[in-house]
């Protein structure tokens, strides 16, 4: 039977990846922010 | 909540504030120019290079089907201008892309800004608002020296 093989959810667990994509996604965003900042600054 | 959902929009905080100071920073200490609408009784209906002295410039750009009035203009390095652009027809843009010039050429209003040209060479201005079948040809110049 199905209900015999349920185990409960682990209640330690960590979504690493989604902070991981969250942080490269953020990264990239900064990047990709700043580089268009400074090249817009040095054009004033 | 759950502790990463609050990390997740700390974080987000965080980084909509550090984009914002930003843009604060770069408004007053690059003392980046916002153009201006100014308010005209009499517009001008022809284009001209005004020289007040030796590194102080105004130019009076007519912008119409399809040219920039005037067309090239010789000023020399370390010049600050005041641009000045209306147009008698359609509305056209007056984009100046290596010094962050975009104004639009409005009939009926003069819009100003004002750049120092410190670097020579030639900074080609394009019109950046469709205005008819030749708006690709719309092109003017300043020449820098």
């Amino acid at each position: 039977m199905a209900q015999d093989n349920f185990t409960p959810p682990d209640e330690k667990f960590v979504p690493r990846g989604a902070v991981a994509f969250f942080a490269l996604l953020m990264l990239i965003i900064l990047v990709i922010w700043f580089a268009i900042y400074f090249i817009m600054l040095s054009r004033t | 909540m759950d502790k990463f959902e609050k990390g997740i929009i700390a974080a987000s905080i965080v980084i909509s504030m550090v984009l914002f100071f930003s843009v604060l920073v770069a408004r007053s200490s690059y003392k980046a120019d916002v153009p201006e609408c100014i308010p005209a009784d009499n517009i001008y209906t022809e284009g001209k290079a005004v020289m007040l002295d030796k590194n102080t410039w105004q130019l009076y750009y007519v912008a119409r089907m399809w040219l920039f009035d005037p067309a090239e203009v010789e000023i020399p390095v370390g010049s600050e201008v005041d641009l000045y652009v209306t147009s008698p027809d359609v509305v056209h843009g007056f984009n100046i892309a290596s010094k962050n010039v975009n104004m639009m050429a409005v009939p009926g209003a003069i819009t100003k800004t004002t750049v120092t040209f410190d670097k020579p060479g030639e900074y080609p201005i394009t019109c950046h608002e469709y205005c008819g079948m030749f708006h690709q040809i719309m092109q003017g110049k300043i020449i820098v020296r």
